[in-house]
């Protein structure tokens, strides 16, 4: 899904180029079709490689947030991004990435044949985490011994707030009933002082 | 709806996250979901077929205008098994209608054309609204709209894609002797085994994508409200709630297990809870400190090692060097003075030769008499075989001439008189005529340098000499005589000299 949006932009990125190149070099005759040959040559298949290695995305990618790397994690290289771009010509068959498609719905990891053959992966870009603003409350220590996990929703609970219907954030706060020892409202507030208290105001 | 049998991850996702969380479903499920859309869309393809078997277009449009049937199916099977219930698909057949009907006709009229058919599908079929609180219940979830139509959008695409992938492939692969489809006749002008074939493939790419095109949505719908109600939280806080003992405090047993950071905090607060809220930052910095330099945190160590820190005999190595730097500092300097010698000779040649080069063609920017003048020395005796030194030639011209006309004719008198002429521009007036000089040149060379007067005769003397000399005319005595007293006007009657 993100990938067609992502390749529609840059088939349309590409599609500019093409005409502008080929509005430039009409001008040259016989020699400009050569000029205008190579050119599309070489935007169809390095433009990917060339962004791909800069900067792990081509600017489509980028738009939707999403880049390529090593299935290990790692930046991905000049060969693997070359034969991934390569393998596209596979991908496309039998016509505008019909085995690309297939291959990408029946793979766990949205991978083309491309993907397979370099070892790639495309992933979503991790954006840089916001954390919500945290309802005013006096910090209060939670009674009992919470799990990492435990503490984050707690946190997460507080930041939300603002996203939650009032009833829903009694509903979320009652079932904790038995840690706070209140119920409705209070439980709400009881639950905001520990958060502030987790996330470091004393 | 029990929440703890969820079987995805519930977290806050982005939109296209969500999505790809459906697609993951659906390739999870795949098979039940596709058998469950040939279980609505086969009859239904049957039925049109044989309504109007006639016209494969109208079959083509209706298959297509009908997946609203198809897909609430889907749907239900999915909202079970996504708790963890799966019911067979003979049950669900049993039921199809019921999960069918809600809005049917909504679904199938005005409806169809909605951009986000399985991003709203859930509320309609799930949880049953209709009317205004469905308005309602779309305008809370509907902040995800835009990826919804793009999911419809893209899906449509991709059954394009496959359904044209399908074809071609199959036109691809048929050997070369059992052609009995090609890409025109498929394309272009279908007989009713292409229409079939183009029905068939038509189908097969909508079963293909129809499960993730509903899972997509259904992902879609879960992620919007897993971020409206909290679900992920709703979660934590049931397991948080589950280990939680009303009255008792379970901890002691458990410290170990947790991490190290949390358990100091905490390892005060367990014994004494009121205490350790009131404790300050400086008293909890001074234990943490305390603890911190304890030996099981790290201790420093001195330990002193040999290393290779590269060579020693740094002052040997440069000096090599520096040696070969300013060898090869001298020899490139050597270089650059030959250049620079070389650079001012060849400056100093090109000036010379600019020099010589004016000097020889100074006549291009003299102006020429003066190239005449160094020519000077060659006065001409003869001009095109007329002898035209002063010696040949009598002393009163015009009185010969005249004796000349009277007893020897016109021709020797004007001979003469051309002659005298000549002789007189040459020897008298310093006129530069070169000996190669023809009868018109002489002519235009005393028209530029003599008054007109003289230029005058001279042209009159010269067309009378020409007309005689090549075109055998003899002039009139008369004119020859006007010619001479014309002489006897300008230069005076007997010559000076």
């Amino acid at each position: 899904m993100v990938r067609a949006c992502a390749w529609a932009i840059d088939a349309a990125i590409r599609a500019v180029l093409y005409i502008a190149i080929s509005i430039v070099f009409a001008f040259l005759g016989g020699v400009g079709i050569a000029f205008i040959l190579i050119g599309i040559f070489l935007i169809e298949w390095f433009y990917p490689v060339l962004f791909e290695v800069n900067s792990g995305a081509t600017p489509g990618k980028q738009m939707m947030g999403i880049w390529v790397i090593h299935d290990n994690g790692t930046p991905v290289s000049w060969p693997s991004s070359l034969v991934r771009n390569l393998v596209r010509a596979a991908d496309f068959l039998p016509v505008l990435y019909g085995f690309g498609l297939l291959t990408m719905l029946a793979n766990k990891d949205f991978k083309r044949l491309g993907d397979l053959a370099a070892g790639t992966l495309v992933v979503y870009r991790e954006q840089p985490l916001q954390r919500g603003e945290l309802p005013d409350a006096a910090a209060e220590p939670p009674p009992a011994e919470l799990t990492v996990d435990d503490q984050r929703s707690l946190l997460e609970f507080a930041e939300r707030s603002n996203l939650l219907s009032r009833d829903r954030g009694i509903e979320l706060a009652d079932i904790l009933a038995k840690l706070t020892g209140k119920t409705g409202q209070q439980a709400v507030k009881t639950l905001y002082a520990y958060a502030n208290w987790l996330s470091g105001r004393r | 709806m029990d929440l703890d049998k969820i079987s995805v991850v519930l977290r806050p996702r982005t939109a296209w996250e969500g999505i790809d969380l459906g697609f993951a479903m659906a390739r999870h499920w795949f098979l039940p979901l596709w058998l469950l859309w040939w279980m609505t869309a086969l009859p239904v393809y049957g039925l049109t077929l044989l309504l109007f078997s006639g016209w494969s277009w109208l079959v083509l449009v209706l298959i297509w205008w009908f997946k609203p049937l198809y897909e609430p199916a889907l749907l239900f099977w999915m909202s079970r098994a996504l708790f963890d219930d799966r019911p067979a698909l003979r049950s669900v057949a049993r039921r199809w209608f019921s999960i069918v009907r809600p809005q049917l006709l909504g679904n199938l009229t005005w409806r169809r054309f909605s951009t986000s058919r399985s991003f709203y599908m859930p509320v309609g079929l799930l949880e049953r609204l209709r009317g205004r609180p469905r308005k309602e219940r779309i305008r809370v979830l509907g902040w995800r709209k835009q990826t919804g139509t793009w999911l419809t959008v893209v899906g449509l695409h991709f059954e394009v894609v496959l359904e044209m992938s399908f074809l071609l492939l199959m036109v691809v692969l048929l050997p070369e002797e059992l052609r009995w489809i090609d890409l025109e006749g498929l394309f272009l002008t279908p007989g009713s085994l292409e229409e079939w074939l183009g029905q068939m493939v038509d189908l097969l790419a909508m079963s293909l994508i129809a499960p993730f095109y509903v899972a997509g949505g259904f992902a879609l719908y879960l992620t919007r409200r897993t971020e409206l109600e909290a679900w992920d939280i709703e979660l934590s806080f049931r397991r948080l709630a589950a280990r939680t003992k009303p009255g008792k405090r379970p901890f002691a047993g458990l410290a170990a297990s947790l991490a190290v950071g949390l358990c100091l905090v905490l390892a005060v607060s367990l014994d004494q809870p009121a205490r350790a809220a009131g404790i300050d930052r400086e008293q909890a910095r001074q234990t943490i400190d305390e603890v911190l330099s304890h030996e099981d945190f790290g201790r420093t160590e001195q330990v002193s090692y040999w290393t290779f820190t590269g060579e020693v005999d740094e002052d040997a190595d440069s000096g090599w060097w520096e040696t070969l730097f300013e060898l090869l500092g001298g020899f490139t300097k050597g270089i650059a003075s030959v250049g620079e010698v070389l650079m001012w000779l060849t400056a100093g040649l090109l000036v010379a030769y600019v020099v010589y080069w004016l000097a020889s063609n100074r006549g291009w920017l003299a102006y020429r008499p003066a190239l005449g003048r160094r020519q000077r020395t060659a006065a001409p005796v003869t001009l095109f075989g007329l002898e035209v030194s002063p010696d040949s030639l009598p002393r009163d011209i015009v009185g010969e001439a005249l004796r000349l006309l009277a007893e020897a004719g016109p021709r020797a008198a004007l001979s003469l008189l051309y002659r005298g002429a000549l002789a007189r521009f040459v020897h008298q007036e310093h006129l530069e005529i070169p000996e190669s000089a023809t009868e018109g040149e002489c002519m235009r060379l005393v028209a530029a340098s003599r008054p007109d007067l003289e230029a005058g005769l001279f042209r009159r003397l010269t067309g009378l000499w020409l007309d005689l000399a090549y075109g055998h005319a003899t002039p009139v005595e008369r004119e020859l005589e006007q010619i001479c007293r014309e002489w006897q006007r300008i230069y005076g009657g007997a010559d000076e000299q």
